[in-house]
């Protein structure tokens, strides 16, 4: 018999690029692995602000290095990832503090939007170099992601509430809570009422192997094709089976 | 047949854990993937000064890790994770700031740097016992007598060990510390563990250990007779035996490929994680780290 799905929160902001690579794992992940994926859009300049850390960048070796490494994780990860060409003023000047809070409208209203919107905005500023912070952009963003275009607007006007400010600063407080000095930030809630805080998209293995779970996890196509569909398959048929001889049994009682 | 190895540079010092887990891995794997493995101890605070990370919350520049109290926290408890995820006996010391900002490696890494420069075949050793020593049994690594002991543990006699520590004073050891570090800065390293895969005239620089997947795949993918290497297939076993299994698949035709590696003969058995049964289809070679190669003491 198969546990419950584990409850597993992703804290992130679009202005994060390894936050998108995070994301996107676990988006592929999320129905093959038994959790229960909840996305929290949160404020990584909040986060950086409570914990007393820098963003990585702003050491110049550091900042180096995350161009080499963007490119062999796009090769890995098989995301389109490209860093903008004035890297520190989107990141440093013009933020993405509109973006979050639309984000947080979005998944207020209409939750099953968010990994859409989501993704348009990152390919927005992570893939296509585009702005992010004029209303127009994220209408455009949230149109190509399906919303209607009244839609939209009635979203970003939400964003300029009460409501939609508070519960953006109550998740981002809620990582800041969870021990979070950055985002990604994941946390899984294990059966045994355990949870586990992992930071950064390069615990991919390590979560997978908390979550029991390492077998499935693959990151090319043929491996992907090879081995997760037979079990996927496998696993349905044999506890289908279960199940009815299961109820067989009992209800011979 | 070794020049078909391709070189490998692992910058490394004692005071990092991350260290050791990659030097584990990189070990274990050293012949599976074919490189030539180049240790290089390296004086860690040297790149953070370098790098402009020595000085305190006030600077513009990034902090040392534990200087950032939730970074601290969280450390210690992805260590655990990480120990047991890559089989390796880590335990963080009591005092973490006092050993790794106080007391330093210095002198520990001096010595490394002697060995390297006298007896280079037993740098793999000699790390592991003063690794053993900081980070599994939260003992000293700054006292001579500290150092000596875990030389004699590596097999060095009383005199060679006598003989490595009494040339760390020199300026010749002294100096290839300093070089070690520059180098590592040269190719962008802020931090350790550095490990520089040079391939195709080419060389790619990785910080931290979380990066070995990734690695592994950039090494396959130029490694004309594999097709990827990128599954860490761990099986769950006690601290007696370090099994670390993997498996690849081999392209069709590409035999000569193979055979040109130089590597203890292949045993071509199917195991499944934690299970020994044959996988169904597929068809995968497994090769089996002998267990004996890395058998740990404790106590």
């Amino acid at each position: 018999m198969a546990s419950l799905p584990r409850k597993l929160e992703l804290f992130y902001d679009v202005l994060s690029p390894y936050s998108w690579l995070g994301f996107e794992v676990l988006c592929r992940y999320q129905n093959i692995w038994n959790i229960n994926l909840q996305l929290r859009p949160s404020f990584i300049a909040g986060i950086m602000k409570s914990s007393g850390n820098k963003p990585p960048a702003l050491v110049p070796r550091k900042g180096k290095y995350m161009m080499t490494d963007l490119q062999h994780l796009k090769n890995f990860y098989q995301v389109p990832i490209q860093a903008p060409k004035d890297f520190f003023s989107v990141i440093l000047e013009k933020g993405s503090l509109t973006a979050m809070r639309f984000l947080t409208a979005v998944n207020m209203e209409k939750p099953e939007m968010l990994e859409k919107v989501s993704r348009e905005l990152w390919m927005r500023v992570w893939s296509r170099d585009e702005d992010i912070t004029e209303p127009q952009s994220i209408l455009t963003a949230a149109k190509k992601a399906g919303l209607s275009e009244a839609e939209a607007k009635g979203l970003l006007e939400k964003c300029s509430s009460d409501n939609v400010k508070s519960r953006l600063k109550e998740t981002t407080d809620a990582a800041c809570n969870y021990g979070a000095f950055g985002l990604p930030t994941i946390v899984v809630h294990m059966d045994d009422n355990k949870s586990h805080m992992l930071f950064g998209s390069d615990r991919m293995e390590l979560l997978a192997h908390l979550l029991g779970e390492l077998e499935t996890l693959s990151f090319t196509i043929v491996e992907t094709f090879l081995t997760l569909l037979p079990a996927k398959f496998i696993t349905l048929f044999i506890s289908q089976i279960y199940a009815q001889r299961m109820q067989v049994f009992l209800s011979k009682f | 047949m070794a020049g078909l190895r391709r070189k490998l540079e692992f910058f490394y010092d004692l005071l990092s854990p991350y260290c050791w887990l990659s030097f584990e891995v990189l070990c274990r794997y050293r012949n599976i993937w074919n490189i030539n493995l180049q240790l290089r101890p390296t004086f860690l605070a040297g790149i953070m000064k370098d790098t402009g990370m020595e000085e305190s919350v006030k600077d513009a520049g990034n902090l040392w890790p534990l200087l950032v109290p939730q970074k601290n926290k969280y450390l210690s408890q992805e260590l655990q994770y990480m120990a047991k995820f890559y089989q390796v006996p880590l335990v963080i010391p009591k005092d973490l700031r006092g050993v790794i900002i106080d007391k330093g490696s210095l002198d520990a890494m001096r010595f490394l740097c002697s060995v390297e420069m006298e007896n280079p075949e037993m740098l793999e050793k000699v790390s592991r016992e003063l690794w053993m020593r900081i980070w599994s049994q939260d003992e000293d690594i700054t006292e001579p007598k500290s150092i000596l002991i875990a030389a004699e543990k590596a097999g060095f006699s009383e005199e060679q060990a006598e003989f490595l520590l009494k040339k760390c004073s020199t300026e010749e050891v002294k100096k290839k510390l300093r070089e070690t570090t520059t180098a590592a800065c040269r190719h962008g390293a802020f931090g350790l563990p550095t490990i520089v895969f040079n391939v195709n005239k080419k060389s790619h620089m990785f910080f931290g250990s979380d990066k070995l997947e990734l690695l592994a795949h950039l090494i396959g993918s130029s490694d004309s007779g594999l097709k990827r290497q990128a599954s860490f297939l761990l099986k769950d076993r006690s601290w007696e035996t370090l099994e670390v299994m993997w498996e690849w698949i081999p392209i069709s035709g590409n035999e000569s490929a193979v055979g040109q590696r130089d590597t203890s003969p292949l045993r071509a058995k199917s195991w499944a994680v934690g299970v020994e049964k044959p996988l169904p289809s597929k068809a995968f070679w497994s090769l089996e780290v002998p267990a004996g190669e890395y058998a740990w003491r404790w106590g």
